[in-house]
């Protein structure tokens, strides 16, 4: 259901690239609210944004990738991929946005009818980054097909519950990547090795 | 307008709004408390003057927005950048009308139901810290400063308001200021205004913890990094 290029085609237009655009809350709040308008009205409801709540996070989110963010060039794209992660558990966190009745024109089995306000806060970041991917790398971002998957999305809204962290996995997820799910939200710590593997069998292990 | 009668103008306008502000603090005196609390006939009479405010209220309103846009107006001063209004002819008097319209709608989004801002003091403000060759440690020195003068006075703050009334004044002038440093060529000057609201909002315990060091330094760097993400 999710189409991820019209879902950018609706993005506000700016003069700035968009990497510098989406850490400007004006244009962050602006296309949140384009892409909750736009969502919408695909899914036939309305949502409604709390603009407080979004500052924070948008706040939140850039004292986070001040602290994340790496010294070394090389690692530029690879913290591009992931900073949309961070958002994705800073609005997760603590929702700006909440939907006014029921969708009703999505499947009532739909990822989307599931959770509405995860699906519009999940498929904003989605958009933005694949918007600033082709912007900067000329790269076609491919979203997985789990993006539609209602098990995937009703882990996702459960353990996010507990742990937002766990949101900055499930978006690795739908770039189909696989995160590392002690610490799905560290930048540094991305990468799975074999060992994680190992000790995370050993903690897991009854004996 | 001769350069020498812009102070003059200005304690004219604030003059006028502080009338203004009183007599609509009176009336919602009156509307709030005078008919509920006196009995039949006395609460009949207290709406029928209630009534007589409202209409005196709505003439000074008229009155003082005529005045203070047509006959005291200044269509010259039109930029709110901080930096511009730093070299501009009169820079006291152009940060005065850019502060004043600025907090009108900073106060407005806060949820300031009713709320007074004096252009003067903000014209003396600037006057004050005027040398200051560093724009940021300016905005800062006037936050400081516009906070602790009672250049703000806040009656009246809506319930859901995201900000105490005590605290409200230093996050306002904040915010304020920081739409003032902030610049974007895609956004209307009310979406800049109300989106450096929403961050002084977020920032609001950093804020306020620097505002009560009295840190200047720490102040103008927070001004400073948050001017980037306006």
């Amino acid at each position: 259901m999710f189409d991820l290029s019209r879902s950018i085609h609706n993005l506000p237009r700016t003069n700035k690239p968009l990497r510098v655009a989406v850490r400007q809350l004006h244009w962050f709040k602006a296309a949140f609210h384009s892409h909750a308008m736009f969502c919408g009205e695909a899914m036939g409801c309305e949502f409604v944004v709390d603009d407080i709540k979004l500052a924070g996070a948008f706040v939140r989110w850039l004292e986070s990738i001040d602290r994340q963010r790496p010294k070394e060039k090389e690692q530029r794209r690879d913290f591009f991929q992931f900073a949309p992660s961070l958002v994705l558990r800073e609005l997760v966190g603590d929702l700006p946005i909440k939907a006014t009745c029921p969708p009703a024109c999505v499947d009532p089995k739909s990822a989307a009818a599931f959770w509405p306000e995860g699906y519009v806060a999940a498929t904003f970041c989605l958009t933005v980054y694949a918007a600033t991917m082709d912007q900067e790398f000329h790269l076609d971002v491919h979203v997985s097909q789990m993006v539609d998957d209602l098990r995937s999305w009703w882990s996702f809204r459960e353990n996010a519950n507990e742990d937002s962290n766990y949101a900055a996995g499930f978006f690795q997820l739908l770039l189909g990547n696989e995160p590392n799910w002690w610490m799905p939200s560290n930048f540094s710590a991305r990468i799975r090795s074999a060992d994680d593997d190992d000790r995370a069998e050993t903690v897991i292990s009854p004996d | 307008m001769s350069p020498g009668f812009a102070p003059q103008t200005t304690q004219l306008k604030d003059a006028l709004r502080v009338l203004r502000y009183t007599l609509r603090k009176g009336r919602d005196t009156v509307r709030e408390t005078a008919p509920r609390r006196l009995p039949a006939p006395a609460s009949g009479m207290a709406l029928s003057a209630l009534n007589e405010i409202e209409v005196l209220a709505r003439n000074v309103d008229h009155f003082v927005c005529n005045v203070a846009h047509s006959v005291l107006g200044d269509s010259s001063t039109n930029s709110a950048s901080l930096r511009e209004i730093s070299v501009s002819e009169r820079p006291e008097h152009a940060f005065s009308v850019a502060y004043y319209e600025t907090m009108k709608l900073v106060l407005s989004h806060l949820g300031a139901k009713r709320a007074l801002v004096s252009q003067s003091a903000g014209r003396r403000a600037f006057a004050r810290f005027a040398g200051s060759h560093d724009v940021f440690e300016l905005a800062a020195q006037l936050t400081l400063h516009l906070a602790d003068d009672g250049s703000i006075a806040i009656d009246k703050l809506d319930d859901r308001s995201p900000v105490t009334r005590s605290e409200a004044n230093v996050v306002a002038i904040f915010a304020g200021l920081l739409s003032m440093l902030a610049h974007s060529d895609d956004a209307g000057r009310e979406a800049m205004i109300f989106a450096a609201t929403e961050l002084a909002i977020a920032l609001q315990e950093k804020i306020l913890g620097l505002y009560h060091k009295r840190d200047v330094s720490a102040l103008a760097s927070l001004l400073e990094r948050s001017a980037l993400h306006v």
